[in-house]
C-alpha cells in the first residue's frame, strides 16, 4: 500500500519531465495544419490559449521526411553542431586528462593555489568572460572561424575538475608500488592513471559533449557567418508554417544527446558515487 | 588504447548505447547525401546575373538600295508608237547612244498635218489683213446744218415783214387821230362826221393790234423752226459720234484677232520644226548625259505618253541608300546618325550617315530615310541592309530582356537571397517589383529596390517561380 502510494507520487513528479517530452514527440507527428490550428494563439496572434493534444489526430512523418530529405540545409546545421561538439570533447579529454594528473598526483608547491585558481576560473559564467574572450580570439585573429569555439573549449577547467576527483580516487599505495618496479611517472600515468580514471574521463566527455551540443552564447558571439551556426541556434527561431520540421529537428537534436548519456551513464554513476565515497 | 577491446569490456547496456550512437551518426551521413541528391533534382540550378549598369542600344536593321542623288528624265513626244527600246533597265549609257525608236512614218503624216494647218493659219490671217475699214457716215449732219442755216435765213424776212405791216398800222392809226384832232378843231363839225372818224380810229388801232399780234406769231414760228433745226444737229451728231466708237472697237478687236492668228502660228511653226527635227533624227530618242536607267515607262509597241519615258542616273553626283522604316523604328534614327550598310555581294560594312528622314508618300505610316555613302564607285540599283546602332544613356541597372517578369501585378525580377529560418539557410527565389525604364533588342533597363550584392536569376534549368528554392550555378 505504501509502495503504490510511493509509486503514484513519483510518477505523477515525473510526469512534470515527461510531458515536454510527450508534447515534442507528438508535435513532431503531426501536420502543419494541425500544429499551425493548435499553435495559433501563440504564434499568429490570434484570441485564446494554445491547445496541446497529447496524440496527433492524423499522424504522420512528413515534418521528418521534409527535415530529412529535402532539405540538405538542416545537415549543413547538424554537421555544424558535431563539427564544434566533438573536437572539443576530444580535446578536453586529450588535454584536461594529463592536467587533472598532474594537479593530483605529483606533489610540488603550487600545486594548490594553481588549484584554486583553476576553480576560481571555472567559476567564473561564460559571460564575464565573453568581452576578454572576444578580444584575445579578435587578436589572434580567429574569429569568424570553429577554432573560436573549439580552442576556448579544449582549455575549459570543469572536465579537469571532474577528473581531478577521479584520479585523487587512486589508491596512492599502487602507485607507488609501480615507481619501485620502476615506471616513471608519463608510464604511471598512461598504465595506471588512464585506464582507472576512464570512468571520469568519459564522465567529463559525456557532460562536455551535453554543453557543448547545446550552447547558444559561443558561437552567437564569435560567428558572424551564419553558415557555422549549430542547430541550436536555428531551434528557437520557430515559425507557425515551419512548426512540424522545427519540433521534428529538436527530437533529432536529442537524440544523439540522449544516446551519449546512455553511453556514459554507468560511469556517470560511478563518479558520483566516488566523490560521495571519497569526500 | 584500443577501442574495440574498451567497448568490449563495456557493461552490454553500454553497448548497445554506443552502436545506436554509431548507427545514428551513420544514418545522418546516409540522410545528408540524400537530401543532397534530392536536392539537386529537384531544385532548380540558376544562373544569376550581378546587378550592373549600363547603356542600352537600339538597334534598327532595314532593307533598302541606292540610288543616285540625281536623277535625270528624257521625254520623248508623246502620242508616239514606240517601234523600238535599245536599252534595258539597269544598263548603263553614254551620251548620245541611242535609246529608243519611235515610229518614222506616223512621224512624217503628223508633219504633214502640221505643215497644212500652219498654212491654213497663215491664210487666215492674211485674210483677216484685207478687210477694209468702214467710213463714218456725216450727211446727216450736214443736211442738219443746212437745214438750221435755211431756218435763220427765213426768220429775217418774216420778222420784217411784220415789222412793216406794225409800222403801217401805226402809221394808219397816227392819221387817223390827227384826223380826229383836225376835226374837234373844226367848230361845225357835224357829229356823224365825228363819230366816224371815232369809228375809223378805233377801227385803226384794232388793225395795230392784230398787226401786233401777227408779227408776235411770225417771230415764234421762226423762232421754234430753228430749234427743231437745232435739235435734229445734236441728234445727227450723236449719232455720228456713236458710230465712230463702234467703229474703233471693231478696228481692236481686229487687231488682237490678228494677234493670236500670230501666236497660233508660231505654235503650229514650233511642231512643225520639231516635227523636223524628230524627222530628221529618225525618230530616235538619245541619251542627253551618261548614267544608268533606271526606270523605263514604255515597252516596244506602246504608244509615249508626256510622262518620261526613260529615268536616267548621275553618278558623277553620288548616291543615297534608300529605305523606309517604322514608325516605332523611327524613334531610333535621327539625321545625322551614323548607319553601318552591307551591300549585297560584300561582306564589309560600309559606313554611312542618316542624311533625310521624312515620311513616305503613301501614307501607310512608315518614314523614308536616306544615307549619304562616302565617295567611291557605287552602283545604283544595288540593294542592302542598313544598321543603325543608338546608344541610350546610361542607365544604373541593365538586365537581359528575359529577366523581367510580368504578372497582373506589374513587372518583377528574381533575385537569389538567402532566407535564414529553422531550416537553415536556404537560397530562395525572392520577388523584387520593378519598373521597366527602356527596353532595346536584348537588355532591358529597370528601376528597383535592388543592390550591388544582388543576383538576378536570368535563367534555370527549372521553371524558377517567385519563393521557390534555387541554386546558383
Amino acid at each position: 500500500m505504501r509502495k503504490t502510494v510511493v509509486f503514484s507520487a513519483l510518477c505523477l513528479l515525473s510526469m512534470l519531465v515527461w510531458v515536454p517530452l510527450c508534447m515534442l514527440i507528438s508535435g513532431s507527428l503531426m501536420s502543419g495544419g494541425e500544429i499551425a490550428k493548435n499553435l495559433a494563439p501563440v504564434l499568429e496572434g490570434k484570441s485564446g490559449s494554445a491547445a496541446w493534444p497529447l496524440m496527433p489526430e492524423y499522424p504522420t512523418f512528413r515534418a521528418y521526411v521534409e527535415l530529412l530529405l529535402d532539405t540538405p540545409e538542416f545537415f549543413v546545421m547538424f554537421w555544424n553542431s558535431c563539427a564544434l561538439a566533438f573536437p572539443v570533447v576530444i580535446g578536453q579529454v586529450m588535454v584536461g586528462a594529463p592536467a587533472a594528473w598532474a594537479l593530483t598526483r605529483p606533489r610540488f608547491r603550487q600545486r594548490k593555489m594553481l588549484r584554486m585558481i583553476y576553480i576560481a576560473l571555472m567559476l567564473l559564467p561564460f559571460q564575464v568572460t565573453m568581452v576578454s574572450n572576444y578580444l584575445v580570439l579578435d587578436g589572434f585573429g580567429l574569429l569568424d572561424s570553429r577554432w573560436a569555439v573549439i580552442l576556448p573549449g579544449i582549455f575549459s577547467p570543469f572536465p579537469v575538475f571532474i577528473m581531478m576527483r577521479f584520479f585523487a580516487a587512486i589508491p596512492e599505495p599502487l602507485l607507488e608500488a609501480a615507481a619501485l618496479d620502476g615506471a616513471g611517472p608519463v608510464r604511471c600515468f598512461l598504465s595506471i592513471g588512464l585506464p582507472l580514471g576512464i570512468p571520469g574521463i568519459l564522465s567529463a566527455a559525456v557532460l562536455g559533449f551535453l554543453e557543448y551540443w547545446s550552447m547558444m552564447e559561443q558561437p552567437l558571439a564569435f560567428f558572424k557567418d551564419k553558415s557555422l551556426w549549430p542547430l541550436s541556434l536555428y531551434l528557437p527561431a520557430i515559425s507557425a508554417d515551419k512548426a512540424g520540421a522545427s519540433l521534428a529537428a529538436s527530437v533529432i537534436m536529442l537524440l544523439p544527446a540522449l544516446l551519449i548519456f546512455l553511453f556514459g551513464q554507468h560511469y556517470l554513476e560511478q563518479g558520483i558515487q566516488a566523490a560521495g565515497l571519497k569526500e | 588504447m584500443d577501442i574495440g577491446k574498451t567497448i568490449a569490456a563495456m557493461p552490454s547496456k553500454q553497448r548497445t548505447a554506443a552502436k545506436y550512437l554509431a548507427g545514428f551518426f551513420v544514418l545522418m551521413a546516409l540522410l545528408t547525401f540524400l537530401s543532397r541528391a534530392a536536392d539537386s533534382f529537384t531544385v532548380p540550378l540558376v544562373t544569376t546575373e550581378k546587378v550592373s549598369g549600363g547603356s542600352l542600344e537600339h538597334k534598327v536593321v532595314t532593307e533598302g538600295s541606292l540610288y543616285p542623288v540625281l536623277q535625270t528624265a528624257v521625254f520623248a513626244p508623246s502620242g508616239y508608237r514606240i517601234l523600238a527600246l535599245h536599252v534595258e533597265q539597269g544598263g548603263r549609257v553614254a551620251a548620245g547612244d541611242k535609246l529608243a525608236e519611235l515610229d518614222i512614218t506616223q512621224i512624217q503624216e503628223e508633219l504633214d498635218t502640221a505643215r497644212a494647218e500652219l498654212q491654213k493659219l497663215r491664210l487666215g490671217a492674211a485674210a483677216n489683213a484685207v478687210k477694209a475699214p468702214e467710213e463714218t457716215d456725216e450727211s446727216g449732219i450736214a443736211t442738219a446744218e443746212r437745214a438750221l442755216e435755211r431756218a435763220k435765213a427765213d426768220m429775217e424776212p418774216s420778222e420784217r415783214e411784220a415789222q412793216l405791216r406794225v409800222e403801217s398800222a401805226q402809221g394808219d392809226v397816227s392819221a387817223a387821230r390827227r384826223y380826229l384832232r383836225e376835226l374837234r378843231d373844226m367848230d361845225e363839225v357835224s357829229d356823224l362826221e365825228l363819230d366816224e372818224a371815232r369809228n375809223a380810229l378805233r377801227r385803226q388801232e384794232q388793225a395795230l393790234e392784230e398787226a401786233y399780234l401777227a408779227q408776235e406769231t411770225a417771230l415764234e414760228a421762226a423762232r421754234r423752226a430753228i430749234e427743231d433745226a437745232e435739235t435734229m444737229l445734236n441728234q445727227e451728231k450723236a449719232d455720228a459720234d456713236k458710230a465712230a466708237e463702234t467703229a474703233s472697237a471693231d478696228t481692236q478687236r481686229g487687231a488682237l484677232e490678228q494677234e493670236a492668228a500670230g501666236v497660233d502660228i508660231g505654235q503650229a511653226q514650233r511642231k512643225v520644226s520639231e516635227l523636223e527635227v524628230l524627222l530628221d533624227t529618225g525618230g530616235i530618242v538619245m541619251a542627253d548625259a551618261g548614267g544608268v536607267i533606271m526606270k523605263i515607262s514604255g515597252g516596244v509597241g506602246s504608244i509615249t505618253s508626256g510622262e518620261s519615258l526613260f529615268v536616267l542616273s548621275d553618278a558623277s553626283a553620288g548616291v543615297l541608300f534608300r529605305t523606309s522604316v517604322s514608325s516605332d523604328e523611327l524613334k531610333h534614327i535621327r539625321r545625322g546618325d551614323r548607319a553601318s550598310i552591307v551591300l549585297t555581294g560584300e561582306s564589309r560594312a560600309v559606313d554611312a550617315v542618316i542624311e533625310s528622314v521624312a515620311p513616305t508618300a503613301n501614307e501607310d505610316g512608315g518614314f523614308d530615310v536616306a544615307a549619304v555613302l562616302p565617295d567611291g564607285n557605287w552602283e545604283p540599283g544595288i540593294s542592302g541592309k542598313m544598321t543603325v546602332t543608338q546608344k541610350t544613356a546610361s542607365y544604373s541597372i541593365c538586365v537581359p530582356n528575359g529577366v523581367v517578369r510580368k504578372d497582373q501585378n506589374g513587372h518583377f525580377v528574381l533575385v537569389v537571397r538567402e532566407v535564414k529560418g529553422i531550416l537553415g539557410a536556404q537560397t530562395v527565389a525572392e520577388r523584387v517589383n520593378i519598373s521597366v525604364l527602356e527596353r532595346d533588342g536584348n537588355r532591358c533597363a529597370i528601376e528597383g529596390p535592388l543592390n550591388r550584392e544582388d543576383l538576378i536569376i536570368v535563367s534555370g534549368n527549372r521553371p524558377v517561380s517567385e519563393g521557390n528554392r534555387a541554386r546558383v550555378e
